[in-house]
């Protein structure tokens, strides 16, 4: 007798724990030593005993079923396998930021140039401590051209404070939703008002930022909210569209059932999701960042890995001359990063390199994880 | 499409999600009485727990599917979409001379549609026109696609028989465009392949693609010289400066057919001394194909079980040595393995261009013929031209060639095994016009469940097989090929 999983469930082992994720219903399953060993078997279309506790249950569950011989399972993929392989793929640039200006009036706690980590830095406002001029506004033009004819689809762009000088940050938006890009704005809440939102009004969807709980209302808009207190709070999250963004020194005091760090950590799965970050960095692939004086860096955060300025070169000459560094970085899936690689829940994880360096010292180091994957254990 | 393993464990192939399982007695039975033979119109009512279960998944699979719309292109978008994802290469056919009389050429009498062998050789100013028009796309689809590098196929005829040209093209492309990365690839039948032609390929980094089949016996049987003598004896001498510098980006290329040894192949593309095969294919039954009149019934059956008996060793051997690209891992495994995982999974379509068949766009890779007109491919026959040096590709003619070609895939919406279609042009295109896919296919079910059931024996053997063979050989490919991967 044979036991194998159905198609939409993939048998992931860590070091000595396994997880089979079900890719239609989204669930995570995780597996102790001796249900890792027997499912690793099973997959290897090696015999069974029937019935056995643990294949009932997987079988009541509808994870996998018995089979009198060995069988092949196609396990379920998106597309074609063999599109991986296809030379001369162009890269698939899926969204960009476009970071349109470093400047700021307000002098909020939250902003990097405090010189705070925040979880979310990439989708909140910062201002960076960086000498250089600016791009003028023809030249984020040509930067949106150079995008669009790298068929990127979705633009954020960000600041500084893009109120400032709204007439450019309109303007821009209005040339991006020409091109057909979906785009996102970012804005802190203190200089946000019904004549913006009304300015970005199917051309872009604004991400508002806010340290104030209480701030978060309904509406076409998404709301970043800094503090981490969110959890603790009275107001009724459930139907807004909210991004929480825990600030912190140094990420060590931290409440131990935080979602950055603990088993909440490990997310819902998907078909899309998992063939993602089976094969790419959950976060940095298939994106980009123009920083506000044109360099080019691999996320908002990551700006020490400059591959060129679009100053001096079009966009997609810096992509060709990066083109082996920018794939390294994309194709970076957690299995490439020493703990997670050990990890059964690695594809179902989100990660972010940026912080995580600055927290260890070490591009490939690890801290936000309270995961054991030799004990299998969440300390 | 119900299909059997050799082991005789049935799967079920859903053309509709592109997906494939295994069937437990009362799936099959299911799928045996459904009037649509659709997985999908099952009734779960009366199943276990778990087909019922598992209905529900695949309902749920079904609103998983990313539906692309078609679409009709303009040829501003057409151009836009060559300049993203094509100009893989251009294959310049040098010459439509060539010293060999091979028995099966598709220049030949024996293909009723394709052109005839001529002693017409490319200038250089054709050929010099074709690369810079070439070069100059490649650079205006830079912006589009920065990872894309040129490639140059140089093609024939027997492409050495027009020999100074290659080197007056590599030379005025290198020193021209140095900036460019650009690939070289040739394809020859190796007769005259000496030394000093084999330093020359090899000093400028050539994919060098060797037409080979099989020991001596085997080759000559088919591929000789007008005089009716062999070939083989030249080939094998030739090939020795190649093989003994350890040339990595050599390969062969096997035609075999319903008299081959197949036994006698596999040793032979076994051999160290030999260049790896990269292809093994039998002679194309399509445009007007007079070849298999040759072969009498008894063949085809003597061969269907001289197949059986190979695909038997195969698979009693295949666990322990894993796949080497031998020629049995070229004709079941990857065959089997390419049929399976070429499926565009949860996707409707598999190009909201041309929704079936395998077709590429027209500019995906262009091909030049000695008089300097561009074509699909070389091998699709010349009476669907897409344009000339003179005036480069024409889009407009592409657009309606594109939107023609889906006019005449009559039958291809309700083809069950729509999704698993590797024809294109070249099995549609008589003279100028294309044929209607139900003119086309007869029996479009048989082969595919054969290199189906291929697939999933193996799959039975070792889980991992039906994936690896297809990575190890891409992989492989792409080292020694810029292009033929694709």
């Amino acid at each position: 007798m044979y036991f194998r999983l159905n198609p939409e469930c993939y048998f992931i082992q860590g070091d000595r724990f396994g997880a089979i994720y079900d890719l239609i219903e989204g669930e995570v399953y995780s597996l102790n030593s001796d249900e890792t060993i027997l499912i690793k078997e099973c997959e290897n279309n090696q015999t069974v005993e029937r019935p056995h506790p643990l294949l009932n249950e997987l079988k009541s569950r509808c994870l996998g079923n018995y089979f009198e011989n060995k069988v092949y399972i196609d396990k379920l993929h998106l597309g074609s396998p063999l599109q991986d392989y296809q030379p001369g793929r162009r890269p698939l640039l899926g969204k960009a930021f476009l970071e349109i200006n470093n400047t700021c009036n307000y002098s909020c706690w939250f902003c990097g140039s405090q010189g705070i980590h925040r979880s979310q830095g990439c989708m909140g406002c910062n201002t960076w401590s960086e000498e250089g001029t600016g791009l003028g506004l023809d030249e984020w033009k040509q930067v949106i051209d150079n995008l669009a004819d790298l068929d990127c689809r979705s633009l954020f762009f960000t600041g500084g404070d893009l109120t400032l000088k709204w007439e450019v940050t309109r303007d821009l938006v209005n040339y991006a939703s020409e091109k057909l890009f979906k785009s996102f704005v970012i804005i802190n809440s203190k200089s946000c008002s019904r004549t913006i939102v009304e300015d970005l009004k199917n051309k872009a969807v604004p991400i508002i930022q806010t340290d104030n709980v209480e701030e978060i209302h309904n509406g076409d808009h998404y709301t970043l909210v800094t503090d981490g207190k969110i959890e603790t709070s009275n107001k009724d999250i459930s139907s807004h569209l909210v991004a929480v963004d825990i600030v912190s020194q140094d990420f060590t005091q931290l409440p131990q059932d935080l979602p950055l760090i603990s088993k909440k950590k490990v997310l819902k799965t998907d078909l899309f999701r998992f063939s993602r970050n089976t094969k790419n960095h959950p976060c940095l692939a298939n994106s980009l960042t123009i920083s506000w004086k044109g360099e080019v860096l691999p996320c908002p955060l990551l700006r020490e890995k400059a591959f060129g300025n679009v100053k001096n070169q079009h966009l997609y000459e810096i992509f060709k001359k990066n083109a082996d560094d920018i794939k390294k970085l994309w194709t970076m899936n957690l299995g490439k990063i020493q703990k997670c690689k050990r990890c059964e829940f690695r594809y179902a994880c989100n990660d972010c390199r940026a912080l995580e360096e600055t927290l260890t010292g070490d591009f490939y180091g690890k801290k936000l994880c309270r995961y054991n994957p030799e004990k299998g254990i969440w300390i | 499409m119900k299909v059997e393993s050799y082991f005789g464990t049935k799967y079920w192939f859903d053309n509709n999600l592109g997906i494939v399982y295994p069937l437990d007695p009362i799936l099959e039975k299911k799928v045996s009485t459904n009037p649509d033979n659709r997985i999908a119109c099952i009734d779960n009512q009366n199943d276990d727990a778990f087909d019922a279960q598992f209905m529900k998944k695949i309902e749920k699979i079904k609103r998983s599917i990313i539906r692309i719309q078609q679409k009709e292109l303009t040829p501003n978008e057409i151009k836009r979409q060559i300049l993203q994802d094509g100009l893989l290469q251009i294959t310049m056919s040098i010459t439509e001379a060539c010293n060999l009389a091979c028995r099966y050429c598709y220049y030949s009498d024996i293909y009723t549609y394709s052109r005839k062998p001529s002693t017409k050789k490319m200038d250089f100013q054709t050929a010099k026109k074709a690369l810079d028009y070439y070069a100059s796309l490649i650079k205006e689809g830079e912006r589009f696609n920065p990872l894309r590098t040129p490639t140059i196929g140089f093609y024939g005829g027997e492409p050495l028989l027009n020999f100074d040209l290659i080197k007056k093209c590599v030379s005025y492309f290198e020193k021209t465009y140095p900036e460019m990365d650009t690939g070289f690839t040739i394809t020859t039948n190796g007769t005259l392949l000496d030394e000093k032609k084999s330093d020359y390929l090899m000093e400028h980094n050539f994919s060098i693609a060797i037409s080979i089949d099989g020991p001596e016996n085997e080759h000559n049987r088919n591929r000789i010289y007008p005089d009716g003598s062999g070939t083989f004896s030249d080939i094998i001498k030739n090939i020795k400066t190649i093989m003994d510098a350890g040339y990595k980006k050599c390969h062969s290329l096997c035609v075999f057919d319903w008299k081959s040894d197949l036994f006698a192949l596999q040793d032979f593309f076994s051999r160290d001394d030999i260049p790896p095969l990269a292809l093994a294919s039998m002679p194309n039954i399509y445009d007007g194909c007079l070849y298999y009149e040759r072969f009498t019934q008894e063949d085809r059956v003597k061969y269907r079980e001289s197949e059986a008996e190979a695909f038997k060793w195969y698979i009693e051997h295949v666990r322990e040595t894993g796949y080497k690209g031998s020629f049995f891992d070229n004709i079941f495994g990857l065959h089997a393995s390419k049929t399976l995982f070429s499926v565009p999974s949860l996707i409707n379509y598999q190009t909201y261009l041309i929704p079936y068949t395998g077709s590429c766009l027209p500019g995906r890779k262009i091909y030049v013929d000695v008089g300097g007109k561009y074509h699909i491919c070389e091998r699709v026959n010349h009476t669907f031209p897409i344009g000339d040096i003179e005036n480069g590709l024409d889009f407009n003619r592409i657009a309606n060639l594109v939107y023609d070609y889906g006019t005449h895939l009559d039958q291809c919406p309700i083809c069950q095994v729509q999704k698993l279609c590797g024809l294109c042009y070249c099995a549609f295109g008589i003279e100028g016009k294309f044929r209607f896919s139900s003119e086309i296919c007869k029996d479009p079910l048989k082969n595919q469940r054969i290199a189906l059931s291929w697939a999933f024996t193996l799959g039975e053997i070792d889980p991992m097989l039906p994936g690896s063979i297809s990575e190890n050989y891409y992989s492989w490919l792409a080292e020694i090929s810029p292009t033929m991967g694709d």
